[in-house]
């Protein structure tokens, strides 16, 4: 006893006195300090299970501002309007797709599941959003290829419901491009100028890795020079001279006018090589232009949008961009039928008040149903920041963006096949293979249709396709 | 022989130069190698954007005034101070756990299993090179089953599935390397097993549990797949996947303040390392020289 008395020690108590404690006690008011902490973790307030709620998966937005007004004012005025507790969650893009598989596997999830690329291999977990989709569509109007890429002609089913697709033009150095004395028009042209402009330092940057972008671009170079994936009837179609010739270009491309760094391209590199004034040209959503206009004002004016380049006039001469985002909400089908028609209201309300999101958006997302935001055209013929370096119409080449933007797997459907395809990377791994030489265009192209077939012939045999 | 001697010396004397500048250089390739990682994370933490984009700009130095705006998004544009007390919170519990299962494992396969140890413990540690990118998919049903989705409980029920199997094979190594006698002469004054364990192995092991509890710490704090398919909610994740959720945005990445969260959230385990530094190498290599 004594022993623990000399090593006593002094704590405060609840009544702000001293107070000598011993060893012995002072872990025992440790511990307790420490279960009370943990007390949060281990309590559920029962209020959750007593509630009607509503839980949404978002990516995180690009625009922050967008995620704020979405979480903390469009969310909680509709759950006030309908009592209910509206609970949005983010994860960041790249992992969508292995958080969909565990919610799947689990049974158990999120009411409302947002994707952002071609997600139709999920079909047979989701619910049919006909009773949404098609009341919305009569009234609005819908963007083909948001159709194409919610929608199974085969089933009959909108296993999704899109709001906003997102355009993917060229960005390019209009300073640059004036030097070299070319606009990024043709494919031709982006070869001739780039040609010169790595000479300069500043190369064109067209990842060809396997990341979001990559996956994209390439495609517009197939469509743009005639070739294309699948047909309409679902029937695989890589092999041709057409998409041969588009290897080849992507090949003299990457040789003549682009570094090896294209090869390791991620989603962050389009933004950071050309705000870094290290790439003259690239594909994206305008996040790049966005970002000038705030972080790099110099540079923001030189930083232009433009479509997509015509691929050569004796291939067709054709101008096609796949979106650079498919935004598209999925029901499970395990989500208990209460929050099922809950999820599907919300849908419904977000969709006829969507002219809002577009607005908090800062023209990034385009909506799939057009009829819901009227003054879209002169909205984006004249933009506010833009007016600010004096290019107030800097953005008018998005207005003509349904006429060039289509889906994956265009012209059919961005099936569970192609879905499955876009995932596996298999289409930028095809140019690799070509510009890095282990292949020959042609070997390259049918190597891939080696890898496509079987895609297309297990989807097929489930029934999807 | 007295010219010889002295030219003799100076050849040593230069060889001593020689050697000692090579080891010079080779510590200071390792220093880099080790420092490098903080240094660059507390440059970008601390840069202006116009600075850090600027590929013309010295990268290792400020060419613009440094700026704490990254470190302002960090700590109050996000839930940082939270994810970190999250991260915290579930490494010590996991730290606890593993302890608990891994010091009895590892104690019966080194003395109680004989010739069969040596072989379950590989089984043992085979199981911890199966990928989480494999096992979350059947462990969601596990956690759903258990109510424990969007609960940091959920990691830390998970976590002990990897630092378990690592830990009992790292302390079954360091068991091995004490001689049993001491064990031996305990029981024959009268100690059971388990006091022989308390008593005697334990206190000269603290070498290889510090080193259990660094690895299980820190492996705790560095996980991601099961962090971000158990726990979607903002003021429950972790740091490990609070960070890139909101400082990724789309196509644009935070890059001055990820790096902040990053330093800010490697330091403790940095320190931790440096702190034990000398227990935890002989915690490692005494195993290996059994």
């Amino acid at each position: 006893m004594s022993d623990e008395h000399e090593k006593a020690k002094w704590v405060r108590t609840a009544d702000n006195r001293w107070k000598r404690v011993t060893r012995r006690e002072f872990l025992k008011i440790a511990a307790a300090g420490a279960a009370a902490s943990m007390w949060p973790y281990v309590n559920v307030p029962s209020v959750w299970a007593q509630r009607r709620r509503l839980t949404i998966l978002h990516w995180s937005h690009f625009v922050p501002a967008f995620d704020t007004w979405f979480d903390g004012t469009y969310t909680k005025e509709w759950g006030r309007t309908n009592d209910v507790e509206v609970v949005v969650d983010h994860i960041p893009f790249g992992q969508i797709p292995a958080r969909a598989a565990a919610e799947v596997a689990a049974r158990s999830g999120h009411d409302l599941y947002q994707h952002i690329s071609p997600a139709a291999s999920l079909e047979p977990e989701t619910e049919d959003m006909t009773d949404v989709v098609e009341p919305l569509m009569k009234k609005y109007g819908m963007i083909e290829l948001a159709k194409r890429s919610t929608y199974n002609p085969k089933t009959k089913k909108w296993f999704a419901l899109s709001n906003s697709w997102v355009p993917d033009p060229g960005h390019y150095r209009k300073d640059l491009f004036d030097q070299v004395g070319y606009v990024p028009d043709s494919w031709d042209n982006v070869l001739l100028a780039g040609r010169r402009l790595k000479q300069m330092g500043v190369p064109i940057g067209i990842g060809i890795s396997n990341d979001i972008d990559s996956n994209y671009v390439l495609r517009d170079v197939i469509w743009s020079f005639g070739g294309t994936t699948q047909n309409a009837n679902n029937e695989v179609t890589i092999n041709s001279k057409n998409t041969v010739e588009a290897v080849k270009y992507v090949r003299a491309l990457f040789k003549e006018a682009m570094t090896p760094e294209v090869l390791a391209w991620d989603a962050s590199s389009n933004n950071r090589a050309m705000l870094a004034g290290a790439v003259s040209y690239v594909f994206n959503a305008i996040s790049i232009a966005r970002t000038a206009e705030k972080d790099f004002p110099q540079l923001a004016p030189n930083i232009q949008i433009w479509k997509p380049p015509r691929g050569p006039n004796m291939l067709g001469g054709k101008r096609l961009g796949a979106q650079h985002v498919i935004l598209a909400y999925m029901i499970w089908k395990f989500t208990p039928d209460d929050r099922k028609r809950l999820a599907k209201q919300f849908l419904t309300d977000f969709i006829n008040n969507w002219s809002r999101a577009f607005e908090g958006a800062e023209l990034y997302e385009f909506p799939s149903f057009p009829g819901t935001v009227p003054t879209l055209k002169a909205r984006v013929a004249n933009d506010p920041a833009a007016a600010r370096f004096g290019q107030p119409g800097k953005y008018k080449e998005l207005n003509t963006a349904p006429q060039w933007s289509t889906n994956v797997g265009h012209p059919g459907y961005a099936n569970s096949a192609e879905a499955e395809i876009f995932d596996t990377f298999l289409i930028p791994q095809m140019f690799a293979l070509a510009a890095t030489d282990r292949m020959s265009p042609e070997e390259a192209v049918q190597w891939a249709e080696r890898q496509i077939k079987p895609v297309f012939a297990k989807w097929k045999g489930r029934g999807l396709m | 022989m007295a010219a010889v001697l002295p030219s003799r010396a100076s050849s040593i004397s230069s060889q001593n130069i020689l050697g000692r500048l090579a080891l010079l250089v080779a510590l200071a390739w390792f220093v880099f190698f080790a420092a490098f990682p903080f240094v660059w994370m507390a440059i970008t933490a601390f840069k202006r954007n116009s600075d850090l984009y600027n590929v013309r700009n010295n990268p290792f130095l400020f060419n613009e005034p440094p700026t704490l705006q990254h470190m302002e998004l960090l700590f109050n544009g996000t839930l940082f101070p939270r994810w970190l007390w999250n991260t915290a919170f579930v490494a010590v519990l996991v730290v606890v756990i593993t302890l608990l299962a891994a010091v009895p494992a590892g104690y019966s396969l080194a003395r109680l299993a004989r010739g069969w140890g040596h072989r379950l413990g590989i089984g043992i540690f085979l199981t911890y090179l199966v990928p989480p990118s494999l096992l979350f998919i059947p462990l969601s049903r596990v956690i759903a089953e258990l109510g424990l989705q969007d609960r940091l409980w959920a990691l830390v029920l998970v976590y002990p599935t990897f630092t378990i199997p690592f830990c009992t094979w790292l302390l079954m190594g360091f068991f091995k390397s004490i001689p049993a006698e001491l064990e031996e002469a305990a029981m024959v004054d009268g100690c059971t097993r388990l006091d022989a364990l308390r008593r005697i192995v334990l206190p000269i092991s603290v070498a290889g549990l510090l080193t259990a509890v660094i690895f299980a710490f820190t492996l705790s704090m560095q996980e991601f797949v099961y962090a971000l398919t158990f726990i979607s909610p903002s003021a429950e994740k972790t740091v490990g996947i609070g960070v890139p959720t909101d400082l990724v945005r789309g196509d644009v990445f935070y890059w001055g303040s990820l790096m902040g969260g990053a330093l800010v959230s490697s330091v403790p385990a940095a320190i931790l390392y440096s702190l034990f530094l000398d227990r935890f190498i002989a915690g490692l290599t005494s195993g290996a020289f059994k």
